[in-house]
Order: structure tokens, then C-alpha cells, then sequence
């Protein structure tokens, strides 16, 4: 689950369960608010966190998330009908990515479903909407509780994680179950999550004993957290868009509203699957993506989110977020383009006017293969392949 | 005052000397015709200034600061006051912490009446006024079921969102009343959706001097004067239509030739007769002798005083039907020299008795003073043993025939809770159609 | 009838599963016949499938005493869609008119009476003393019956989204291309309250009263609230018996119009099945796939026409789990405040002089005062009994030999606005009865000594014998809203081949039909798409 942008006025930020856990490592002490919960952009550098990240263990406050507990006889039908993952299909300890769609077919929000028990599931969300939950709940046996801020959630990331889940004393938690359990006297539930596409565990644990597991974590060494920042490139590196960021939640003021597939992210609305709020107009709507966002390597030392693509000499979009890459050396972009542009080497404006524009070039991503494989499955490629020949 | 002027700006609120002001600083030959009675006393809180009005006006070249009233309060009959802030963040802790249910939607109650309310406008304006619903608007409505689903929710009912929205009724009744009370509608009456969505926006919380500081209406009027505005306090008695002016004919002779008449707030133009003249206006000022406690112990908020949320509506029908109604909504606030203005928007126009219309008399106003008095004792008990003196002022439609009544170009700018910014915007449009 | 794939000729369908059906109609009322009819007769296997017992919805011919016939639902047509009367030849399935324009005379409070000649739209017909009122209603008259014609296309109701909008693109087409006279109006008109325009052209007086009065009549929308002027357009933008505005009768009541739609599609091959209620619409996918019915039987077809109201259709047959959540907030957010009530009085004894007799032919119309009309629409939806209330009084025994009784007539009447109530307890029928009789006394002083029986009906009574919630019958909010909810319902369930037609999907009071023309003729373009 990826964190939606920051919040625009950060007024009174209220402490997340493990902040005073977290707040103690923080030598950087730079924070920002998530829907209102105070996030940690550093904690030491931001090219050490993506190292732990990369090669260790990374911890991640995921507290600003939004989290419901859905219960009842209708919960997955429900899910169903919300988020565009299939719930139905989930087995327990199982998790499954989607989107949630208003009744246009546009994206209202990210979701992420995982089924802890016949009727319990766990729905995490970039940001709470407390009031379509309740809309889509109407006449249905089902009851979605906000959780956010009654458990403390801890993200793992990293080829380390399972060295952490056993420092935790969770030996039998692996990446692709759920389970919950009693941990030491303290009723956890963990599950696979996927940040972007980096595939991690969290953990959830009543905020009461948010210390007492941070401290055992901790103090066996077993990983170091991570900051906003180097998640940041992370998420970029595998082209997931960020809420808020890379485009406006549907029904937002200033939404200029984005189907899954002008996303990148027709792979997680498959059509072929059961119904789903939105699914209807979305199929008239399928195959005619008016905007694309796309992942671009840029050639240069930085870059800024708001300057103009070019391909052929000509505007064909604007970059919606970008961070510097460690891995590759270069800059990498998301950037909202026309959906008729379908070349691979483009130019970036520079920030400043006078400097000659940067070259640039579609990066494949984890997301991308994912929504090209999609495509090729479905069969209208039209736009989506790219050319790595030219 | 004789000439030719684009606009004769009727009125002499805050809203008016900023929208005279914004006309004279584009350019346009303004006249301002103000009552001049007013005597120097303390101001209740106004609108917000939007940055846009603030940069159009220049207001950083005057000393003016202005402070955010702290909170909106509403004193229901039973049970602890509901109060929402400035901050969204404030408002869901607040109502999380008295318990209700309805805290988690806050954010997203905010964020989609701004939605609404940020929907293209077809206000019923009235007739041959710009901005007017366009043809062309209705047309694009009946072919976009998303556009027309927006429209019929903006000019439906406040309780039919309200009651769609929460399930704490204590909050519906708060937020219908500081929604409506201004201008005095009913929350099941069509159209008073737009009310709750205007009073959410962030223009729309008020604001006011703090002790000491330059008013509001001063800087105002500096600014009228320093942009050119001619200003005038004689009566008018003839508006003639004159081909594309209108001739005004003053007390004492005086003749000007005007483009536009421009009523900045529905409430100036009921003085002169003219617009929605359902309801009226009622302020009470009741000097005190000495420091009454507010409740909650905030004299900076604004409260509101309504038993339950069924007084609204009721409130309003009686209006509508010219009668007194003793459970009218009444709002009030603390001044800084020790002074409570209380006013209510639910008071008849005129009065229905026996089958007849007539005007308001000094018995009714007694009448609605003592009313407006004894809710306030209601909420802080003694009240009434503070006050020293009382005095009531009444904005209805005069009686007789308004000297504007048969003449077309009148603009008249409907309630809106942002009414500065609201007005500023209007004589801007009016401007830009002018050339 | 004789359907030889309908093996089970008694309507039991058990556990079966019916297939070779083209298309099935839920709801055996005005609309459903209609809708079927016209499907039947563009070749289509068509069933059509009423709950009740018998066919027919709210409108519905009952025993109000021995021997006397009364007509539940309307009374008279107003807004019948003259496309459906020719398109499936209702005059040769036995419409008549008794009368096709009748003339009306309004009471007022104060003990005025204006007789019209003919009706509203025949102002120079009107008996004014001052020339000058009569030339201000003709000329108002004519800008609302040119506007009304106008705007006649906005008032069929549904038909959005898919292949029906270019019907609502026209419109739009139309509108931006107005004259400069007609977009004048529309731009006086279209937003405005009734108060407001009617101020504006009338002074105080008896013609402000009754055009108040007939505006407001049978609408939810009070006379100062916005968009309420249009309830007036919507009313004379309908035809009855092909004239414009007026209000026609026709013999044996407006059952006979139901009767000649059932003639219409039992012609059509319709086999039509009554007592046969639907548990669930079947979907698959994105499309229907037919209907399952209350004994566990299917019929799958490509085609299912909704007759019945939203609740029903939507909340039950579709059910949440695969219904639009916009939608579903729209159809859930709705409250119903207001209502009209019928009563239908027997009075003893028999016109003795040619005047009275006259009287008695006319449309009889109660207008009360514009405080007290005012009055009445906030008590009813503050839930009291007004004391007065808007009345539309007919004879049918006087308008039709037919139905004409040995010394005894019978009077017909609609009460607005009163309470909405799901279910009234009988001291809210009692005060509902007597602000009805009460409001008549204002006008026929002395007519309660005659009453031999009077049969009062409420929403409730018409729901529950048409098996449809309450709310459905409610009066109708202002027209805006109702193109909302009317394009939310016909239009965004997107459910292929799923067409809506129940009383949601209409624009306005009264026995039109329009909605389960277009929902048909949507569902034909789209079928005949398919089979090429």
C-alpha cells in the first residue's frame, strides 16, 4: 500500500501509535502529516534507507494508512462491490491489490483487501473514506470499522524481513500468508503487503504494545527504519502512483478524474472478473484511454515534478512526481501524458528555461510489466507496448 | 452629485464598499449611495476576505488585521453545546471526544460539499440579471446525468443531505442553523443546499477586528475613497430606464445616469424594497452593564440558539406566513466594548392578520426583541439582569412603492455566506461584460 | 395467451427454467402494458408479469358500495402521450372520449367564481369583467403553452445514457438554438419559483390564486421554492384527446385507458400472466439474463423492462450487491413528505334544474387562497392535516351516460397537498376526510347533508393493491429533481438490456405512459442492433 501525498495544511498532526517508538530513532527529526498522522520523511539519510531497504531490512511506520475491519455474512460480497479486488475469490491469510472506482468507472483510491477469517477482512486504504464506505454498505450485512487509529502497523521491507519477523518471534509469518496469532501475550496479525510492487510484511498490533515489539525489533538489530523519502523512490523505481500526487482521487475538488487503465493500473480492474462498483462504465469506457501515466528514466541529476514532456518536439504531458534513482543513476518519473503519445524517447523541460531540455526514455517498471502482461492477456496492446528497439 | 456612472452601488455593509471599491479600481465609474445614519458602534463579525479580494483591493497597503472568530456554537435546549472550528481536524476531534458517531465523515462531508459547491451555479437570480441561468446551462444539465444529479442535490433541501449525510441529529440541527440562520431559510425548503454548501467554504468563517484595530468597514471605506468612489447619502425617488443607462433622480434635484444598480447583499436591496422580501432582518443590541460569562466561556465564537433542529423550518413557515414565531433561531455574538448582538433572519416581512398584510409596528418590534431576549436568558440564565439598555434595529422591505420597483438593470447579489468575496465576484463579472 | 413454449399453462412454474422468450415485463400498470405492447408488436416474445392477481396497476376500477363502480388512481387524463395513443392504435382498442376538454370553474376562498369556458388554455373564453386580466392571462397562457410545447421532450422522462440520449442531445440541440424570444423565456422560466414569474404578471387577485393553485396541484414543490414554476410547464405541455393542456374524460373513467392497453398487447401476442410476482432479476455479467420468479421458476430472456417503482426493482429484485453505489444513494436518500388523496362521494338524489346539471359536467376546481395554499403545503410537511386543501372535482355519473346512476351521482375528487404517510392510522384518514369534505363545503355548501358514501383513498391503499412501496406514490418533488432521479434510474444502471420504466422514470403527475414508450423503444433499437 502506497501513502497518498502529504497533507496540504498540516494543523495539530496527531501522533501515530508507534510514533514515540519511532520518534526516538529519528536523528534527521523531519517530519510531515499524513491524513493527519505524523510521518517521518528521514530518519538518518535518505541513500542509508534505501540501502536497508535494498539489501536489509527496512521498518515502516504505516500508521497513517487508513484501516477498516469489515465483519459479516456479506463482507467479501461487499469488498466486492467497493474495491475492485476479489474479495469472493480470497481464501483466509490471503491478500489481494485493487482500486476503488466511483459509479463512472473513475479511481477514487487504492485498496488493499486481506481476509483474516471467513467474515473478518482487513481493508487498508491510502486515505480514509469513511462516507463511501458507508454509502456502499447501505442494505448489505456487513459492518466496516475505522481501525487506523486503535492498532499500531509496522511495514517490513527488504531480503532481511524474515530475519525481523523471527527477532519478532514470528517464525510461522511468511510473504504470502496472513496469520494472526498471539505474540508473546500480544494478538498480532500479520500479512503480506506489497509497497508499490516491493513485496514486505506488516504487522499489526493493539497501539498499547506498540513499544514493547518495536523494542524487541529493535534491539536485535534486526532492521532499521525508513523514512517518506527513501519510500519515495522505491515506489517510483516500481511506477506505482502515489494519491494525490500522481492523480486526484475521483471526487475531489480539482479532480480531473483517471480510469484505472489511463493509470497504468488496468491489471488490478480486470473485466473478466465479477461486478464491481464502476465496472459497468468502465467497459464502454475500456480501450480509450483519453490521458496515460507513464514511468520515464530522465538523463540528468534531478528533475521537477510540473515540467513538460515532449515527444516529437512537441508537449505531450507533465511529470506528476519524480526522485533520483541509486540503482539506475538516473531520475525517475511518473508523468501524466496524452493518450495517444506512444513513443519511447522524450525530452523533459528543464527548470530552468534557459538549459536545454533532458533526454528521457520509458522506463519499464514492476507495475508496467504487470499492466503490459495484462494487456497482452486481454488483447488490445494498442499504446501499451513499448518498443525498446528504437 | 451629478454625471454618468457605470455603477450606483446601493448600501453601506461590507460587501458593498468592497464591491464599489473592486468596480473603481477596474476602472469603472462608481457612485455609492450609503444611509449615513450609522452611528459608531461595534460590528459583529463579517465575512472573510479571500486572497483574491485582499490582492483586488490591495488591503496590504492599509493597517488592517482581522481575526477568525474562534468557534460555531450552537446552544441547543437539552444536552452540551455543539461547536465546529476553523480546522476540520478540530471539528472531527471535538465531536469524537463528545461521542458522536458521525466525527470519521467530517473530512469527507467537507470535501464533497465543496465539490458541490464548486458545481457551476444556476442560482435563481431572477430576472434580466447577469450571471442569470443561462439557456445554454440548462441545456448542457438535461444532456449530463452527472451535471443534472449535482444540480438537483445543490437546489434540493439542507436535510436532505444532512439527514443522508449523519446520523447524529444534534450535529444536523448545528450545522443547519449556522447555515441558514443569515438568511433565514428552512432546512426542508428546496434550494437550502446551497446555503450549507457556501457556509463550508473557508471564506465564509468570520472574522473581526481584534480590540483596537482599524474596523473592517473604515479601511473599506478609505479604500472607496482612495479607488475614486463618489459617494452620496441623499434619497432617491425616481429610477427611469433611459436606453442603455437608467436615470436616478435624487432628493434635492440631483441627477446622475447609472450602466448598473448594484445591490451587494440581498439585506441593502430589502431596505430599498427590492429582491426576496419574504422575511426580514432583526438585530438587537443589548448594552450590558457588566461582564456576562459566555457560554462555554468563549466570547469570541459565534452561537446559535435553537431548541431542537425542528425550530428551523418552523421558524421559517411562520416568517412566510407573517407571524412571530417564539422559537425562532437567533443568533448572537460578543462584542469587544461589552456590548451582545443578537439577530434572527426568521421575522416576517410584514404581518398577516385577518386575511391583511400589514407593516411592522413598534409593538412588534417589542415583541420580537423580548423574544430574542428571552432565548438568549435561556442559554446563560441572568442574562436579562445585565442589560442596561436595548437597542433594535429592523431591515424590511419599507412599505410604498420602492423607486426602483419599475426599473430593469437592478443586480442584486442573493445571499451567500461568503458574502465579501461573493459580491466582489459579481461586479467583476459585471465589469468584464460591460467590455 | 397460447404461448406453445408455455408448457404450464396455470402460471406454476416450479423449478423450471423458461427459455425462448424475448423479453420479459415486470409490472402489469399503465407503463408495463404499454412497454409490453409495443415490444409484442415489433415481433418480440414478449411475457409481461403482474404480483397482483389481476392486470392492471393503481389505476383499477373497485366496488366503492353495491353497485357502484368506482375508479381508483385518476380521475381524468391529462397528460396521456398521444405518440402511445396512435402508436398502438388505442382509440381501436377502445379509448373514447366522454368529454375532451372540459370546462372548469374555480372557487375561491373569499366566495369568488371564475368559469372558464373550456379550459386554462382558452382564456378569451374566460367571463372577466376587467378586459385587462383577461388579455394578461391570454397572453401568459400563450407563453406557457409555447414553452410547455417547447419543452415537451424534457417532460418524456428517462431516457438517458446508451442509445436513448440522442433523444436528450435533440433537446439540448434545440434549447441552444432557441430564438432569442423563446431562450428569453426559458431563462425567465426555467429556474424560477412560481411565486416569483406569477407576481411578476399578475396583480393580487383570483387569476394569481388559480394559476398558484393548478401549479402546485399535485406537486411536492411549494410555490416559493425554485424550479416549482415548471410543474406548471410540465402540466400543459401534456395532451389529452389531442388538445394541449386540457383535461379529458374518457368514457368509463380512466380504466378504460388500462383496459385498451391490455386490448393492445393482448394483440400484440403479449402473454401476460397475472398473480405471478418476481423474486429477483437475473444478471450475468454486465447483462440480464430474465427474471426469477416467487416459486423458484426462471424465465431467461435478453430483455427486462422494470414497471414497478425503484425500491423495488433496484433495492430487491437487483439487489446492493451489484448495484452502482450512486445509484443506490440516490434511490435511498429520497424522502417522501407529500402526498394527494382521492375521494370518491356518493351523493343522493339527482340534478333537478339544467344549470346544476351543466355544473355538474365541469371540472370543479377548489384554489385557495396563496396564504393558505402556502400555509397548507407547510403543515402537511411539518405531518399535520391542513385545514383547506386544493380540490379537483369531477361527476363522473354527470360526464358519462354510461355511468350514470338512478338518483344518485357520484363525485370524484383529488385532494393536494396532505401528509405523506405509509402507513396512516385511522385518526390520519379521519382528519384527512374531513379537511377534503370541509374544503368542498367551501364551495358547495350544504353537499355533506347528501353524502350516502364516500370512499376515501391514500397512497397507501393504491400501493398496497398494486404491490409497490408507498414512497412511490408519493407527489413528486420539483421537475429538476425529477429529471435527477428520472435519469439516475433509467439511465446509469448500465445493466445491458435492463430498461426502467416504473413511476420513478416519469416526469410529473398523471397517466402518461411516455416512460414505457421510451424504455420499449430504447430496449427495440438496441435488440434490433443486435439481430443484424
Amino acid at each position: 500500500m502506497i501513502f497518498p501525498a502529504e497533507d496540504f495544511f498540516t494543523d495539530a498532526p496527531r501522533p501515530t501509535p508507534l510514533f514515540s517508538a519511532v520518534a526516538s530513532e529519528s536523528e534527521a527529526n523531519l517530519w510531515t502529516t499524513i491524513n493527519g498522522w505524523t510521518a517521518a520523511r528521514v530518519y538518518s539519510s535518505v541513500s542509508n534507507e534505501y540501502e536497508t531497504a535494498k539489501s536489509g531490512a527496512a521498518l515502516a511506520d504505516l500508521g497513517p494508512l487508513a484501516r477498516y475491519a469489515v465483519r459479516g455474512a456479506e463482507a467479501a460480497e461487499f469488498l466486492g462491490r467497493l474495491t475492485t479486488a476479489p474479495a469472493v475469490n480470497l481464501h483466509v491469510g490471503e491478500s489481494a491489490r485493487g482500486l476503488m472506482l466511483n459509479d463512472a468507472g473513475y479511481v477514487i483510491d487504492l485498496a488493499e483487501v486481506s481476509r483474516l477469517s471467513d467474515d473478518l477482512f482487513l481493508l487498508t486504504l491510502p486515505a480514509p473514506h469513511a462516507r463511501h464506505i458507508a454509502l456502499a454498505s447501505r442494505g448489505m450485512a456487513v459492518e466496516a470499522n475505522d481501525i487506523s487509529g486503535d492498532v499500531a502497523a509496522l511495514g517490513i521491507f527488504g531480503p532481511q524481513t524474515a530475519g525481523v519477523l523471527s527477532a519478532a518471534g514470528l517464525k510461522s509469518v511468511n510473504e504470502t500468508t496472513a496469520a494472526s496469532g498471539v505474540l508473546r501475550g500480544v494478538e498480532t496479525a500479520a500479512r503480506p503487503i506489497q509497497f508499490g510492487a516491493m513485496p514486505g510484511v506488516e504487522l499489526i498490533f493493539p497501539k498499547e504494545e506498540a513499544l514493547t515489539i518495536w523494542e524487541r525489533i529493535i534491539r536485535r538489530g534486526a532492521g532499521a527504519p525508513i523514512g517518506l523519502d527513501a519510500l519515495e523512490v522505491l515506489r517510483l523505481e516500481a511506477g506505482a502512483p502515489r494519491p494525490g500526487l500522481d492523480f486526484t482521487p475521483a471526487g475531489r475538488s480539482g479532480a480531473s478524474p483517471r480510469t484505472p487503465e489511463e493509470l497504468g493500473l488496468a491489471h488490478l480492474a480486470p473485466l473478466d472478473r465479477g461486478w464491481f462498483n464502476g465496472r459497468r462504465a468502465l467497459l464502454e469506457k475500456a480501450g480509450k484511454p483519453r490521458r496515460r501515466l507513464r514511468a520515464f528514466a530522465i538523463d540528468a541529476e534531478q528533475a521537477s515534478p510540473g515540467a513538460a514532456v515532449y515527444g516529437d518536439g512537441k508537449p505531450q504531458g507533465r511529470v506528476t512526481s519524480c526522485a533520483w534513482s541509486p540503482a539506475r543513476k538516473r531520475v525517475i518519473a511518473l508523468a501524466d501524458m496524452d493518450g495517444s503519445s506512444t513513443g519511447n524517447i522524450y525530452e523533459i523541460s528543464s527548470s530552468d528555461p534557459a538549459a536545454p531540455r533532458l533526454p528521457a526514455a520509458r522506463l519499464e517498471t514492476v507495475e508496467s510489466s504487470l499492466a503490459k502482461a495484462f494487456a497482452d492477456e486481454q488483447g488490445y496492446t494498442q499504446g501499451l507496448a513499448t518498443d525498446f528497439r528504437r | 452629485m451629478n454625471g454618468q456612472f457605470d455603477f450606483l452601488v446601493i448600501g453601506d455593509d461590507e460587501p458593498s464598499l468592497a464591491a464599489a471599491a473592486a468596480a473603481a479600481k477596474a476602472h469603472a465609474r462608481v457612485a455609492l449611495l450609503t444611509t449615513g445614519d450609522r452611528k459608531k458602534r461595534a460590528s459583529p463579525a463579517s465575512p472573510a476576505i479571500a486572497n483574491f479580494v485582499w490582492r483586488r483591493l490591495d488591503l496590504q497597503d492599509y493597517d488592517l488585521t482581522l481575526e477568525p472568530v474562534s468557534a460555531r456554537v450552537t446552544l441547543l435546549k437539552e444536552g452540551a453545546p455543539v461547536a465546529t472550528y476553523a480546522s476540520a481536524r478540530e471539528t472531527a476531534d471535538s465531536l469524537a471526544e463528545k461521542g458522536s458517531p458521525d466525527h470519521l465523515l467530517w473530512r469527507d462531508f467537507i470535501e464533497e460539499m465543496t465539490v458541490l459547491g464548486a458545481a457551476p451555479v444556476y442560482a435563481p437570480k431572477g430576472y434580466d440579471k447577469p450571471g442569470a441561468p443561462g439557456v445554454k446551462a440548462f441545456a448542457a444539465l438535461l444532456s449530463d446525468p452527472a451535471h443534472l444529479e449535482q444540480a438537483a442535490r445543490l437546489f434540493g433541501s439542507c436535510a436532505g443531505i444532512l439527514d443522508d449525510y449523519f446520523s447524529d441529529d444534534r450535529l444536523r440541527a448545528h450545522l443547519s442553523a449556522h447555515a441558514l440562520a443569515a438568511g433565514g431559510r428552512g432546512d426542508r425548503e428546496a434550494g437550502s443546499a446551497q446555503a450549507l454548501t457556501a457556509f463550508l467554504d473557508p471564506d465564509s468563517w468570520r472574522v473581526r477586528a481584534p480590540k483596537g484595530g482599524a474596523a473592517l468597514r473604515a479601511v473599506l471605506e478609505q479604500v472607496c475613497q482612495d479607488a475614486g468612489v463618489e459617494t452620496t447619502q441623499k434619497k432617491p425617488v425616481d429610477a427611469a430606464a433611459n436606453g442603455k443607462f437608467t436615470n436616478i433622480t435624487f432628493d434635492g434635484d440631483d441627477k446622475i445616469k447609472v450602466k448598473h444598480i448594484f445591490f451587494a447583499t440581498p439585506a441593502s436591496a430589502r431596505q430599498w424594497g427590492v429582491g426576496e422580501g419574504a422575511h426580514a432582518d432583526f438585530t438587537v443590541r443589548f448594552k450590558l452593564n457588566d461582564k456576562v460569562d459566555a457560554p462555554l466561556g468563549d466570547d469570541d465564537a459565534i452561537f446559535q440558539v435553537i431548541d431542537d433542529g425542528a425550530d428551523i423550518q418552523a421558524a421559517r413557515d411562520a416568517a412566510l406566513q407573517g407571524k412571530l414565531c417564539d422559537r425562532m433561531p437567533v443568533e448572537f455574538e460578543f462584542t469587544g466594548n461589552g456590548e451582545v448582538i443578537a439577530r434572527s433572519a426568521y421575522l416576517p416581512a410584514a404581518f398577516f392578520e385577518d386575511g391583511e398584510w400589514r407593516a411592522w409596528t413598534g409593538q412588534d418590534r417589542q415583541a420580537a426583541a423580548s423574544i430574542i431576549r428571552e432565548r438568549l436568558s435561556s442559554r446563560m440564565p441572568g442574562f436579562a439582569t445585565h442589560i442596561r439598555r436595548t437597542e433594535t434595529e429592523l431591515s424590511a422591505p419599507p412599505s410604498g412603492v420602492s423607486p426602483f420597483a419599475h426599473c430593469g438593470r437592478v443586480i442584486i447579489q442573493p445571499h451567500r455566506h461568503n458574502a465579501i468575496s461573493a459580491a466582489v465576484k459579481l461586479i467583476d463579472q459585471v465589469v468584464a461584460g460591460d467590455d | 395467451m397460447t404461448n406453445p413454449l408455455d408448457l404450464n399453462s396455470e402460471n406454476k412454474s416450479g423449478n423450471r427454467i423458461e427459455g425462448g422468450i424475448d423479453a420479459v415485463v415486470i409490472g402489469a400498470g399503465a407503463d408495463g402494458l404499454a412497454a409490453s405492447a409495443y415490444l409484442g408488436k415489433a415481433g418480440l416474445r414478449t411475457v409481461l408479469v403482474g404480483a397482483g392477481p389481476e392486470l392492471g396497476g393503481r389505476i383499477a376500477a373497485r366496488e366503492i358500495a353495491p353497485g357502484v363502480t368506482g375508479i381508483d388512481g385518476e380521475h381524468l387524463i391529462t397528460v396521456l402521450d398521444p405518440d402511445v395513443i396512435s402508436e398502438l392504435d388505442l382509440y381501436r382498442y377502445g379509448v373514447e372520449f366522454a368529454a375532451r376538454r372540459l370546462d372548469t370553474t374555480y372557487f375561491f376562498e373569499n366566495g369568488g367564481v371564475l368559469r372558464f369556458d373550456g379550459d386554462l388554455t382558452q382564456a378569451a373564453l374566460l367571463n372577466l369583467d376587467d378586459d385587462s386580466d383577461r388579455e394578461a392571462l391570454e397572453a401568459f397562457m400563450g407563453d406557457v403553452l409555447e414553452t410547455a410545447a417547447f419543452l415537451r421532450p424534457a417532460f418524456h422522462g428517462g431516457g438517458y445514457g446508451g442509445a436513448a440520449s440522442s433523444q436528450q442531445r435533440a433537446l439540448e440541440k434545440a434549447v441552444n438554438q432557441a430564438p432569442p424570444e423563446m431562450a428569453a423565456r426559458l431563462q425567465r422560466y426555467l429556474f424560477a419559483t412560481a411565486d416569483e414569474v406569477l407576481r411578476a404578471r399578475f396583480d393580487d387577485g383570483q387569476l394569481r390564486t388559480l394559476l398558484l393553485a393548478e401549479t402546485s396541484f399535485r406537486s411536492a414543490a411549494a410555490p416559493h421554492e425554485p424550479f416549482s414554476f415548471m410543474s406548471l410547464l410540465r402540466r400543459y405541455a401534456g395532451e389529452a384527446a389531442g388538445l394541449q393542456g386540457a383535461a379529458a374524460y374518457p368514457k368509463g373513467g380512466a380504466v378504460s385507458v388500462i383496459d385498451a392497453l391490455r386490448r393492445a398487447a393482448q394483440g400484440a401476442k403479449v402473454d401476460m400472466r397475472a398473480g405471478a410476482p418476481v423474486k429477483s432479476i437475473l444478471i450475468e455479467g454486465d447483462r440480464v439474463a430474465g427474471v426469477v420468479m416467487a416459486d423458484g421458476g426462471q424465465l431467461r430472456a435478453p430483455i427486462v423492462i422494470a414497471a414497478i417503482d425503484a425500491a423495488h426493482a433496484f433495492g430487491e429484485m437487483i439487489g446492493p450487491g451489484v448495484l452502482d453505489i450512486g445509484l443506490q444513494r440516490v434511490l435511498t436518500a429520497r424522502k417522501a413528505e407529500i402526498a394527494s388523496a382521492r375521494m370518491q362521494i356518493i351523493l343522493k338524489g339527482v340534478a333537478q334544474d339544467e344549470a346544476t346539471r351543466k355544473n355538474m359536467m365541469r371540472r370543479l376546481v377548489y384554489a385557495p387562497s396563496p396564504e393558505a395554499l402556502s400555509k397548507a403545503f407547510m403543515d402537511a410537511r411539518a405531518g399535520h392535516v391542513p385545514e383547506r386543501v386544493m380540490v379537483e372535482a369531477i361527476f363522473p355519473t354527470a360526464l358519462d351516460e354510461g355511468a350514470a346512476l338512478d338518483k344518485r351521482q357520484v363525485m370524484s375528487v383529488m385532494a393536494h397537498p396532505l401528509p405523506f404517510d405509509e402507513a396512516p392510522d385511522d385518526d390520519r384518514r379521519e382528519a384527512i376526510r374531513s379537511a377534503i369534505l370541509d374544503s368542498i363545503e367551501m364551495f358547495a355548501a350544504g353537499f355533506s347533508g347528501r353524502i350516502e358514501v364516500e370512499d376515501l383513498r391514500l397512497v397507501n391503499d393504491d400501493a398496497a393493491a398494486a404491490g409497490a412501496s408507498v414512497a412511490a406514490y408519493a407527489a413528486k418533488p420539483d421537475v429538476l429533481q425529477q429529471w435527477a432521479l428520472a435519469s439516475a434510474v433509467t439511465g446509469s444502471p448500465r445493466i445491458r438490456g435492463f430498461y426502467f420504466c416504473g413511476p420513478e422514470a416519469q416526469i410529473g403527475a398523471g397517466l402518461s405512459c411516455a416512460a414505457g414508450r421510451t424504455a420499449a423503444k430504447a430496449a427495440l433499437r438496441v435488440y434490433k442492433k443486435g439481430a443484424e
